[in-house]
């Protein structure tokens, strides 16, 4: 039987094959408000995108895996060059590296004795597989093209790139590392600390959210390389609830765009006021993603601070990190939401687009998600009797970033209370942050291997190439010379032997 | 064996064809396009007769023999089919039914002896998959080059001309030492049957088998445009007309590639070029044409000369991968050459089509070509696509399989190259179609005649290539049972084509 | 001593034809190379007995093997059709270029 043969059928791939199929449905229904003309073509490019996630998550051959994952990756990039045809090209090509990447260590997979998808058990191969996922997984080093393709491309396709595309990679890593892994470990951390802070720094509202992905998918690692069973599960549960959270938030930045005429989070104007709806699923959006008690988030980084437990060093890295998180939706919630509530008066003409079932929809299972979370840990296979339970010492663990963290905003806010005209990055982060930002700044042009590629590489390749032509072509009559050359070379060197 | 009849048909249908056309124009012109279509139609007819008889869903095992003139083996010449054989006639008589359609509107001078030639060569074509004799496999290569020679030349430019001349020279050269072989063979051998030379070649010493090696090795990646030959390539394939150059790109390589399938690893001895230190140069050669054909392609201004370049570049993997001899790598190889053939003739009937309404075949001077006709830029990208080897289209399967033999092989560098010949691919190729779709304000210059010319057989043409590019991606293993069969008859020493009755 | 000669002959005719610029001597060098490998090959299958072209009626009668000379033959033909189709090119190239040098003639390079 073709099924049984090809595909895996066990309840964490059909659940995940049917919550990415849910949220490609979720974010088709927004196409119609930001791009209406483009309905159809756009509805073939979900439907194609929806086939190549069932295949990829399916998929027990490696063969159907790729093909699945290339249908993605062809059918996004379309997508995505529907408004930004430059941008389409680039992240088609640089999705292909990817590929090329990602193929290679397939293939050496298979050829290994691997002859389905499942656990890998050799470390060296495992490393292997998260440098091959990483350039379309945006996996730390090779995360560089993810902010400006997912700032830049049109809401309803940042929705799906950031909620169910790079997650691909994720759970791919998922299936094949069973135990812990330092590198995946190591990559982790760092990409959660780094999405972590340029969050923190952004200004544009979609460049905020683009970071706070790589931030998410830090943590997403950090559970599979911990590698003991509940990390796993914890990363795995982290990676639904944030694939929600974060395309009903991409989407509402579409909303916010079209409200406020910017994505610069300082100029959001009484934005409960235009559009009250997007501002509560915003709302439930970031603190789902800082994993605060009752939201979808918190589950899966329960389980991760759990079995960080055993080791002090880990357990504060995790600690900062989840803090950072919680310090990046705090600010951006002051800024965007609660500062310039002014005048609250319910503007009519915004609230008339049609994204308010699609909204309420994400809302009500984000917060499903926070409330009983063992329901779906169950429906994923997962054991989690007793981890949810409510008790007093966890809702004070719980409440203690929150609490400082507002601290924390509301003490630096108090500082940049003053140039409320146009407030600026430089101002703001005065002080405390200054030092992070100068470190990051520098990190960042150091690590800015975009333009890297963009300019030396391609350039480099076209003048080698030149080069070689001129060296090669030369008269017509040398061209003929080589001709006896080899064959001379080639008969002594029979004699020779 | 009933069917038996059709192989001596297939060769004598085009080559009669060919005679009778000047006499046909004699009498009406209007004559000419009909027995043109009745020819190519019947020939592919023959072709897929011979498939559904001859697959292994049919009723009749291969191979078969037929005997000119009724002289049995040791006298006379045979014609044989085998599994290889059978997939090279049909790949031949599909893709020049095509050709010829496309050609009928597309040529617009010297028609008659546009068909004369192209009938010679279709003939000489599958005498060069049919024959079972060597000195005929000789024949048959040269009426090719006699044959293509002035294809090449058809456009009377002065670049057309100098390819004819650049082509010729390869040519004659190439088949200069194909002759060398054959003659080496005959002094030492006494016969000149490709069965009986199988049978044999092995017992002759080891530094006479490898001189005679070099010989066939250097004639063939003449004919074939490996590194250190490939100048005539880029130069021919962009110089000859459209259909010409999808015949010489797409169909004429393969068939050398067939020739070469047959030689080394049929009628002489695979094992000792496995062993001696040939096999691996010729493989890294093929290895380096091969990266050296996308970066030649990825500086090219011309776009016919891009595709040629990057003919170049496929022919490389394709002998690459089938000399690391497993049986993932032959079946890759052959899958790779199924595919490449469909292709490059849509890329260079598409580029064919489009570049009728630009000054010159500059990338620069295609801007806005594309919006000429929305259905072919569309067939174009989705080619190229499969060029680059994106699923579920054909080249990905090619590319899979290849990069496979490659990895378990441990030619590493294999691999790479296959990968960066896929990456190298698409800044060369999206540089065009990004020419191609730039808005312009006025329309391009049409220099041949300011109407475009009537096109739907074109369009046909295209458009049957490039559902063959999705079919055959999609249902790649439904061509599993006969690639097989070549597999399996190419792998082990097995006796070509074994003789009923005994010689 | 004859296989020396033919061999002479060969690389005559190929260091001939790559060192002429000259189209028309470049062909003649590959003419002279064709030649020496037919001359080679009839003379080597040269047992010394009579032309091919007597039935074997009398006893003790020797005939030469009839195939090399047959092949020579279609060798001849065929190459002889190549040469008249190369120079007809030239003939058509000097429309466009009045020197025949290999090297003057940019478009032979690339």
């Amino acid at each position: 039987m073709i099924v049984g043969n090809y595909f895996s059928l066990e309840p964490p791939f059909i659940f995940l094959t049917l919550w990415g199929i849910f949220l490609t449905c979720l974010s088709f229904l927004a196409v119609p408000v930001f791009a209406p003309l483009k309905k159809k073509t756009f509805a073939l490019l979900y439907l194609g995108f929806a086939g190549g996630i069932s295949l990829v998550f399916l998929s027990e051959s490696w063969l159907f895996l790729v093909i699945g994952w290339e249908i993605i990756t062809l059918t996004t990039a379309f997508m995505v060059s529907q408004s930004h045809r430059k941008l389409g090209q680039q992240y088609f090509f640089l999705q292909f590296v990817g590929e090329c990447l990602f193929l290679y260590t397939v293939i050496l997979a298979q050829t290994t004795g691997y002859q389905k998808v499942g656990v890998i058990s050799e470390v060296w191969l495992q490393n292997l597989f998260i440098v091959g996922v990483g350039l379309k997984s945006a996996i730390f080093g090779l995360h560089f093209w993810l902010p400006p393709v997912h700032s830049q491309a049109s809401p309803p396709v940042s929705a799906i790139l950031s909620g169910l595309t790079v997650k691909i990679g994720f759970v791919l890593l998922w299936r094949i590392i069973p135990q812990e892994n330092a590198f995946l470990l190591g990559l982790g951390l760092i990409m959660a600390i780094y999405g972590g802070i340029q969050a923190l720094l952004a200004t544009d509202y979609k460049v905020l959210l683009a970071y706070s992905t790589i931030s998410q998918l830090g943590y997403i690692a950090l559970g599979i390389g911990i590698g003991s069973p509940l990390a796993r599960a914890g990363s795995i549960l982290h990676l639904v609830a944030h694939s929600l959270a974060k395309s009903t938030l991409f989407i509402g930045s579409g909303l916010w765009e079209k409200a406020h005429h910017t994505r610069n989070i300082y100029q959001f104007q009484n934005s409960w006021g235009k559009n009250p709806l997007n501002a509560l699923a915003t709302t439930i959006g970031f603190l789902s993603l800082a994993g605060i008690a009752p939201f979808a988030g918190y589950a899966g980084k329960h389980l991760i601070k759990l079995e960080a437990e055993g080791n002090l060093w880990l357990l504060i890295l995790i600690q900062l990190i989840s803090f950072l998180s919680v310090l990046y939706s705090l600010r951006f919630l002051w800024w965007g939401l609660f500062k310039n509530r002014s005048n609250f008066t319910l503007q009519k003409e915004v609230q008339k687009s049609n994204l308010s079932f699609q909204l309420l929809i994400a809302t009500f299972i984000l917060l499903i998600l926070g409330i009983w979370p063992s329901t779906f840990s169950a429906l994923l296979g997962i054991e989690t009797d007793g981890l949810f339970l409510w008790s007093f010492q966890k809702i004070l663990s719980n409440l203690i970033p929150l609490v400082t963290g507002g601290l924390l905003l509301f003490w630096l806010g108090g500082l940049s209370v003053r140039p409320k005209k146009a407030p600026s990055l430089d101002f703001l982060f005065q002080g405390t942050y200054t030092c992070c930002y100068r470190i990051s700044r520098r990190c960042f042009q150091l690590l800015d291997s975009e333009k890297w590629i963009k300019e030396g590489l391609g350039g480099g390749i076209l003048l080698l190439s030149q080069k070689i032509y001129r060296i090669v072509f030369t008269s017509f009559s040398n061209q003929l010379l080589l001709i006896p050359i080899l064959l001379f070379l080639l008969l002594l060197l029979a004699r020779i032997k | 064996m009933r069917l038996s009849f059709l192989l001596p048909l297939l060769i004598v249908l085009p080559l009669l064809t060919a005679f009778l056309i000047p006499l046909i124009d004699i009498l009406a012109i209007a004559l000419r396009k009909i027995l043109v279509i009745i020819s190519i139609s019947l020939e592919l007819v023959f072709s897929l007769s011979l498939l559904f008889y001859f697959s292994p869903l049919g009723k009749e095992k291969l191979p078969i023999s037929y005997y000119l003139g009724g002289w049995e083996p040791p006298l006379g010449i045979s014609l044989s089919l085998n599994h290889l054989g059978l997939i090279f006639s049909m790949l031949v008589s599909v893709s020049l039914f095509l050709i010829t359609l496309y050609s009928l509107e597309y040529i617009e001078h010297h028609e008659g002896k546009y068909y004369v030639l192209l009938f010679v060569v279709l003939g000489a074509m599958q005498g060069v998959v049919l024959t079972n004799d060597l000195f005929n496999l000789y024949v048959f290569i040269e009426l090719l080059t006699v044959a293509s020679t002035p294809l090449v030349a058809f456009d009377r430019t002065s670049s057309a001309i100098e390819a004819g001349i650049k082509y010729i020279v390869y040519g004659l050269l190439g088949g200069l030492f194909f002759f060398i072989g054959i003659v080496l063979i005959y002094l030492s051998l006494g016969t000149l049957s490709l069965a009986e030379i199988a049978l044999s070649f092995s017992s002759l010493p080891i530094p006479f088998q490898e001189t005679v090696l070099i010989f066939f090795i250097i004639s063939l990646t003449i004919k074939l445009g490996i590194f250190p030959f490939h100048f005539w390539l880029a130069k021919a394939h962009s110089s000859a007309p459209a259909p010409i150059s999808a015949l010489l790109s797409g169909v004429m390589l393969k068939l050398y590639l067939c020739v070469f399938l047959r030689l080394f690893w049929v009628v002489l001895d695979f094992p000792l070029m496995e062993a001696s230190w040939l096999k691996s140069f010729v493989l890294y050669l093929a290895l380096g044409s091969s990266l050296l054909g996308h970066l030649f392609a990825f500086q090219e201004e011309d776009l016919k000369r891009l595709l040629a370049f990057s003919s170049v570049g496929h022919i490389g993997i394709i002998v690459a991968v089938l000399l690391v001899n497993t049986p993932e790598a032959l079946y890759g190889g052959m899958l790779h050459i199924i595919n490449h053939l469909i292709m490059k003739s849509a890329l260079f009937l598409d580029s064919g089509y489009f570049l009728q309404f630009t000054k010159s075949h500059l990338i620069k001077d295609l801007k806005g070509v594309f919006h000429y006709n929305r259905y072919l830029f569309a067939s174009f990208v989705i080619v190229v696509l499969a060029m680059i080897g994106i699923p579920p289209l054909n080249g990905f399967f090619s590319k899979w399989y290849m990069l496979l033999a490659f990895v378990e092989e441990g030619i590493h560098l294999g691999g790479i190259v296959v990968i960066l010949g896929s990456l190298l691919a698409i800044p060369y190729y999206f540089r065009v179609i990004s020419y191609g779709i730039s808005p312009c304000e006025e329309k391009p210059v049409v220099s041949l005649s300011q109407d475009p010319p009537p096109a739907s057989l074109m369009i046909f043409t295209i458009l049957a290539l490039v559902v063959l590019t999705v079919v055959t991606g999609i249902f790649y293993f439904c061509l599993n049972p006969i690639l097989d069969g070549a597999v399996q008859e190419l792998l082990p020493l097995q006796i070509y084509p074994p003789f009923p009755g005994g010689s | 001593m004859n296989q020396l000669f033919f061999l002479s002959l060969f690389l005559l005719g190929f260091i001939g034809m790559l060192l002429n610029r000259n189209l028309i001597k470049l062909i003649i060098g590959f003419e002279i190379m064709e030649a020496s490998v037919l001359l080679w090959f009839i003379s080597f299958t040269n047992q010394g007995g009579n032309p091919p072209i007597y039935l074997l009626d009398k006893p003790g009668m020797v005939l030469n093997d009839p195939l090399p000379q047959a092949l020579a033959l279609t060798a001849i033909v065929i190459a002889a059709s190549n040469i008249a189709l190369f120079l007809t090119l030239v003939i058509e190239l000097s429309r466009y270029h009045k020197a025949s040098d290999v090297d003057k003639i940019k478009g032979l390079r690339d």
